[in-house]
């Protein structure tokens, strides 16, 4: 493998809180860096997306083998009509040019950090931008356009249709994707061409053991249970699968079973169901883990995924998924891995849930095929691999 | 494109699963096993994450097309506790069966004049997809 100098532009990275783009940028990272590279983080001072306030201090630190260089956040430039340009977009409604414009000057941007790219753009080969969505992505990868790699982690949203990032996945060298229905997805929207694609994602390991009957102890767990991992929100499909559960519920008496909900993010449970959905909020790694491996299954109710992290590790901790079949990427993993069931609506959910608890060992099997999936796929070896020939096909 | 991923891991055949899956709503739904759900909040948060017009066409019709067939029947009556819990979910129910009587006549015309709009708008949706082909 040659020895790159490879830049990534995050706009968080290192929180503790971090999104699934964060954690797969410092996967990544590490695992460049491990292999030998020199590997540079760009990000800004920002620990929290809701308010991109500077929090830690501008300057420079290495974690675990990666430079990690920040940027304080500029000031907000939203323009006084930048709320109701964000409201028309997330429903859908075409908005003009230069109300797209206008939008994405109000995201989060640094400054510093884009004077950083244009004088050390030679001493990089690239800099990889992620997400496609935040304003240090879509003014950073302006920059040098020519050196810009973009991992967009892209969804099947209305921010996507917006012309301002037609242009962004036109100019750029190279686009590496999650997996092949995001892939696909982008040469719908952008016409993105094999030249300048690849899939390449990020790599899972197994934990070296599981404890699914300490979850269980430790929350008091006797039923089934569907285990609901990530932030918890409406664009996640929390609140849908919190309903699906009540109507389970309430027209499967004979059927017990519990929805445990794990992560951030405020959720509104039904009074009539405390007894059957347990909050339990953010855990620690190991905790979660154990929770994977005592679930029924893995729930992913959103449709808004280019990878599913939470759907791999379940996969490894030997619980199979069930995912809503309006996701083009998590119901095409289940039915490459054989790994998971699909949901369209409510009816498919209740009858999914009875096929797979009236079916004894169909869950260990399900889960099976989902952990040699990952194992063949999503290994950080296969992963790296792909890295390896994208920046090949990249000529970086 | 290259399809760099295999497919189809040996195991269960998830695709089958799924056909069997489908065919079980169906003949459920053809029993009437689901005439008792109360889906309507279901139906509001499927709906608020239809993204387009089109989305939103389409699952508007498959709603209204599951929907129209309203039940007169399917009114869930909960206690809120207490002493008066009890009596009052009692005294609700009596209440709503007497209305009952009344309201039957107004409820049959109801879901006649919901099939017949349902109908219509399905027929007009498949005319106007033949003219824009």
């Amino acid at each position: 493998m040659n020895t790159r100098k490879i830049a990534f532009v995050v706009p968080r990275y290192g929180v503790q809180s971090a999104g699934g783009a964060e954690m797969l940028a410092q996967g990544v990272a590490e695992r460049l860096a491990a292999s030998g590279n020199e590997v540079s983080v760009l990000t800004t001072c920002a620990c929290d997306h809701f308010t991109w306030a500077n929090h830690y201090r501008p300057g420079r630190e290495t974690i675990r083998d990666v430079t990690v260089h920040r940027f304080p956040v500029d000031p907000r430039d939203a323009a006084d009509d930048f709320a109701s340009i964000q409201e028309r977009i997330s429903r859908g409604t075409a908005v003009a040019p230069e109300e797209e414009e206008r939008w994405i000057r109000g995201s989060v941007h640094s400054a510093p950090l884009y004077d950083f790219i244009r004088e050390n753009r030679d001493r990089f080969g690239c800099f990889i931008f992620l997400p496609y969505l935040f304003g240090t992505t879509w003014a950073g990868s302006a920059v040098a356009p020519e050196k810009s790699l973009l991992i967009p982690c892209l969804h099947d949203e209305p921010y996507a249709r917006l012309g301002i990032f037609r242009g962004m996945f036109a100019r750029v060298r190279g686009i590496l994707f999650n997996s092949r229905p995001e892939r696909e997805l982008a040469a719908r929207l952008f016409g993105t061409e094999d030249a300048s694609a690849a899939v390449a994602g990020m790599g899972f390991e197994a934990r070296p053991r599981y404890r699914p009957e300490r979850f269980r102890r430790k929350f008091g767990l006797k039923t089934h249970f569907l285990l609901y991992a990530g932030r918890r929100e409406q664009g996640k499909n929390t609140p849908l699968l919190i309903e699906y559960v009540r109507t389970f519920r309430k027209g499967n008496p004979a059927h017990p079973l519990s929805l445990v909900l794990l992560g951030t993010g405020e959720v509104r449970i039904p009074p009539e169901c405390a007894g059957d959905i347990l909050d339990i909020g953010y855990i620690d790694e190991d905790l979660k883990h154990d929770g994977y491996a005592a679930s029924l299954a893995l729930c992913q109710p959103s449709v808004n995924e280019s990878l599913s992290i939470v759907l791999m590790e379940a996969w490894l901790a030997g619980a199979p998924g069930l995912v809503n079949g309006r996701c083009a990427v998590t119901s095409d993993h289940c039915t490459r891995a054989n790994g998971g069931l699909a949901f369209r609506d409510y009816y498919e959910f209740e009858e999914s849930l009875l096929y797979l608890l009236g079916h004894a060992g169909l869950r260990e099997r399900l889960a099976a095929g989902g952990r040699r999936y990952v194992e063949r796929e999503y290994s950080w070896n296969a992963v790296m691999k792909r890295y390896d020939a994208a920046f090949a096909l990249f000529d970086i | 494109m290259t399809d760099i991923f295999q497919i189809g891991a040996d195991g269960v055949d998830v695709a089958a699963i799924q056909r069997e899956i489908e065919d079980r709503v169906a003949r459920k739904k053809e029993a009437g096993v689901y005439d008792r759900y109360d889906l309507s909040r279901v139906a509001a948060l499927e709906l608020s994450g239809v993204k387009s017009e089109a989305d939103f066409l389409e699952y508007s019709l498959k709603v209204i097309q599951q929907t129209w067939d309203i039940d007169i029947g399917d009114f869930p009556i909960y206690s809120k506790g207490g002493i008066l819990g009890a009596p009052a979910v009692f005294l609700k129910k009596a209440i709503w069966k007497l209305l009952k009587f009344y309201t039957y006549r107004l409820f049959s015309q109801q879901k006649e004049f919901n099939c017949q709009m349902v109908n219509a708008i399905v027929s007009l949706n498949r005319k106007l997809d033949a003219a824009q082909k």
